[in-house]
């Protein structure tokens, strides 16, 4: 059973409610739209830190984890999504409903939803600000997220290509926070930004859970009805789409015993507005996407190229990049080979045996990840904000119509943009 | 098969045994779209020396992971891509004590598990094929060398340990796996993916006697095989030469690994099935991972205590392993000075002997226990895995809840006792 419903709560939230019995576990998340720029990003990185630290009733961590262990480990945590230019902050609860004997799963929806309004509206405070020694504490802790990037070579290389490709765009922000802005942000500083948030983001509730969605509607509305109480919601961010003129290379050195090579390429602005997310998903798992992908089977496994070569296809900002991890002496063969394979498809060279895998690999992607409440979340999330309005499982068919001719369109469509390699 | 209904938990599970042996369990998860299998053989890194028949076999370090990679091989091609073709996600895991081949799906389950039946059992290498995979592998070991939390954890394994296996990588190294020939990888197939040896567990949408004909289809004429006894070297002192290690790498911040060995255990050469031993452990294991829990987990006093004055990070863990005989307890995170946080660490747990246990707290610590157990099964792919693991120990996994509602105060404070008997050593990775 799986009963899908969206409810508008006031001018600027929708409580999207997804009822199902077949999980233990329920999931609440309160997410906030904002525009990714330079200036509030680094607050957006620090401020569920300081928020998670202390309320007002529950001023320290001991008093918070008195509150989560009685209700079974609730959990109250941060989740931070973008989709394309526009970022998503939010706090999610994941809490026990089913499967203790004697125990009301409603009791424990009902206290973890107020944990989580608690930790996000009602904040330990001092002078107009947020409690200090959080800030403090918490910008360093934030800093180190920043420079402890670099410890995982296999993701600083992605993020860090993608930003060289964007820079100067919004998508092109680090989300991890800029170093000086971090440093320089103060306890007033960061309250300003979170009453701002909170008084104009466009919000977005989700719950996965036995709940009737009315239930939680009146639950949410009330634990929430100082968020909810606000004027009309601030505008989001268009994509920024770019041209590429000239092929940018970029090289870093760092003490690496593998190399990395990360290519992008940016999709062109109509295919990016009139393509379904599931086409390019499609093309993706073709390209180097899954491990029936061309990169998969011929970079890795035929040519034995890269310890790993795969891709990822952003349809929201339009960009296409692909990672993998090389020996330095065959950087430059990788790199020609990752090209001919995205020629081969722009050649229509897609068997209907390669075609049909990809389909599958993504209808099983899809569907495998709506069997956890928080996989669950994240995928009605991600298809309402691709602008979807029917229910999950219904959209698994998209896949199976996506046309050879369509992964074709979508491959010619791709101009290369940035070469980036990481080198010892 | 036979059903078995746990009241504790309200979960069921399905139980069958083919005639050679093998154990096969069917986890239903009913709403479930996809269907997990996990097709295992007790064969990890660990297990280099061991005999059958009274004959002993001494292998390069990297062999049950290099067999791994090798396995999907097939005479006609090779199966994760067919897997995949089909609409399957497979993959596999070495790690020091196991081997496991897996999949989901949410189409053509029986099919697919026919095919992951198929390949595991049917070994297929070429001297060629096996020449090539040295360099795949050679990328991999290359890959882990720049992992900093891999390069902390095996120096931490090599203070604790002497001799024993467990303290090398699992991928092995360039020159060990030079050493590995198709004669090695036949010879090991054939010691160890055995139904003596192996153990198959299904879960979610998925029908218990569909899977069960699935593996008689497949396996039912493999002969039983069997547990060979495996050989870990000589008695560990657990009295490190060294207490400390410290690597430089390209790091922003110190990463750390902390703690001690504890007592040995005796896991050798089992067959996958529940023991009384089995049992034993799982009591030891859930009281072990409550002491510490309740000693430096997110909910201790200390924790809150020590991040409050940022000398540890929300990454810091308190955590019980067992690998092979090998059971330690291990306190891991970034930043800070790791020997002030160990040195708090055994501060508090004398402090805890001293003073006894705090009655709310570890009420609380049972609660979050508790819920953290029942939450684990709504996620098929992780009960499976952890079942097969939990069997291979000898302990049933869905008997956890229920002896954790048995761990009392006394338990903890014995297995704090034996922390503050044990011998501490840290290992560090830098920057520099």
């Amino acid at each position: 059973m799986l009963e899908q419903s969206r409810i508008k709560l006031g001018s600027r939230a929708n409580l999207h409610v997804c009822r199902t019995d077949k999980f233990k576990s329920g999931f609440l998340s309160v997410n906030l739209l904002l525009p990714t720029e330079k200036k509030t990003a680094s607050h957006a990185a620090l401020l569920p830190r300081v928020l998670l630290r202390g309320t007002e009733a529950h001023p320290d961590l001991a008093a918070i984890s008195e509150v989560s262990d009685s209700l079974y480990g609730a959990k109250i945590s941060s989740v931070r999504r973008r989709f394309g230019e526009t970022a998503s902050l939010g706090l999610a609860a994941q809490f026990l409903e089913r499967g203790i004997p004697g125990q009301d799963g409603g009791e424990i929806f009902a206290g973890a939803a107020a944990l989580l309004a608690e930790v996000l509206l009602r904040p330990r405070t001092e002078n107009g600000g947020f409690f200090d020694a959080y800030v403090k504490s918490e910008s360093k802790n934030q800093l180190d997220a920043v420079r402890a990037e670099i410890n995982n070579k296999t993701g600083y290389a992605l993020r860090a290509a993608i930003r060289k490709m964007c820079e100067g765009e919004p998508f092109g922000e680090n989300t991890l926070g800029d170093e000086e802005i971090l440093a320089a942000i103060t306890p007033c500083g960061l309250l300003d930004f979170h009453a701002a948030l909170l008084s104009r983001a466009p919000i977005e509730i989700f719950y996965i859970g036995a709940q009737e969605a009315q239930t939680v509607a009146e639950l949410v509305s009330r634990e929430l009805s100082a968020l909810l109480r606000g004027g009309a919601a601030s505008p989001l961010p268009e994509t920024v789409f770019r041209q590429p003129e000239t092929v940018r290379r970029f090289t870093e050195k760092m003490d690496v015993t593998q190399g990395k090579l990360t290519l992008g390429w940016r999709f062109g602005q109509s295919t990016v507005k009139n393509e379904d997310a599931a086409a390019f998903a499609v093309f993706n798992a073709v390209f180097g996407g899954s491990l029936t992908s061309k990169l998969f089977v011929n970079v890795r496994e035929r040519l034995s190229l890269c310890y790993y070569a795969q891709s990822i296809a952003d349809s929201k900002k339009g960009i296409l990049c692909a990672a993998s991890g090389v020996e330095f002496a065959k950087l430059r063969e990788a790199e020609d080979e990752i090209l001919r394979q995205l020629e081969a498809i722009k050649d229509g060279d897609v068997t209907e045996e390669e075609l049909s895998a990809a389909i599958r690999s993504e209808k099983t992607d899809f569907l495998t990840g709506l069997d956890s409440a928080q996989g669950l979340e994240d995928t009605l999330y991600s298809l309402y904000m691709n602008g979807y309005s029917g229910t999950a499982p219904e959209y698994a068919e998209r896949f199976s119509r996506v046309t050879r001719q369509r992964v074709t369109e979508i491959a010619r469509d791709t101009i290369l943009d940035t070469v980036f390699t990481l080198e010892g | 098969m036979e059903k078995i209904y746990y009241s504790e938990i309200g979960e069921s599970i399905y139980f069958g045994r083919l005639k050679n042996g093998l154990p096969v369990f069917v986890y239903p998860k009913p709403g479930f779209l996809k269907a997990y299998a996990c097709f295992a053989t007790k064969y990890g890194g660990a297990d280099r020396r061991f005999s059958v028949g009274g004959a002993l076999t001494d292998t390069p370090e990297g062999v049950a992971h290099f067999l791994e990679h090798k396995m999907f091989d097939t005479e006609d091609g090779h199966a994760l891509e067919e897997l995949s073709a089909s609409g399957a996600s497979p993959n596999a895991f070495t790690s020091s004590d196991m081997t496991a081949y897996h999949f989901e799906c949410a189409e053509n389950f029986i099919e697919n598990l026919e095919r992951l039946l198929s390949f595991v059992s049917v070994p297929y290498f070429t001297p060629e094929s096996v020449e090539k995979e040295k360099g795949i592998i050679g990328q991999e070991i290359a890959m882990t060398q720049d992992e900093p939390e891999y390069a902390v954890y095996y120096s931490f394994m090599k203070l604790l340990y002497r001799t024993h296996p467990a303290r090398e990588s699992v991928v092995g190294t360039e020159e060990s796996i030079a050493q590995i020939t198709p004669e090695t990888l036949y010879a090991c197939h054939g010691i160890f993916y055995t139904p003596a040896n192996m153990a198959l567990v299904c879960a979610g949408a998925c029908d218990p006697e569909a899977v069960f004909a699935a593996a008689e289809r497949l396996l039912g004429a493999l002969p039983a095989g069997e547990s060979p006894v495996r050989d870990y070297g000589d008695t560990e002192p657990l009295a490190p030469e060294r207490l400390e290690t410290r690597i430089k790498m390209a790091v922003s911040e110190p990463m750390y690994v902390f703690g001690c060995a504890l007592p040995m255990g005796t896991d050798c050469g089992a067959r996958p099935e529940f023991t009384p031993a089995g049992s034993a452990y799982l009591k030891y294991r859930t009281a072990a991972q409550m002491a510490l829990s309740y000693l430096a987990g997110s909910s201790s006093p200390l924790f809150h205590r020590l991040y409050a004055e940022g000398k540890i990070k929300m990454n810091f863990t308190a955590e019980f392993e067992a690998v092979t005989t090998c059971r330690y307890a291990a306190f891991s995170g970034t930043s800070g000075d790791a020997a002030e946080v160990m040195a708090a660490v055994r501060e508090e747990t004398a402090r805890v002997l001293r003073e006894g246990i705090d009655a709310e707290l570890f009420s609380r610590i049972k609660k979050k226990t508790l819920g953290a157990a029942v939450r684990a099964f709504d996620s098929p792919e992780n009960t499976a895995v952890e079942y097969c693991s939990a069997l291979f120990k000898g302990y049933d996994l869905f008997t956890a809840a229920e002896v954790q509602s048995s761990v009392c105060a006394g338990d903890i404070t014995a297995f704090l006792e034996e922390l503050s008997r044990g011998k501490w050593v840290v290992s560090v990775v830098e920057g520099g």
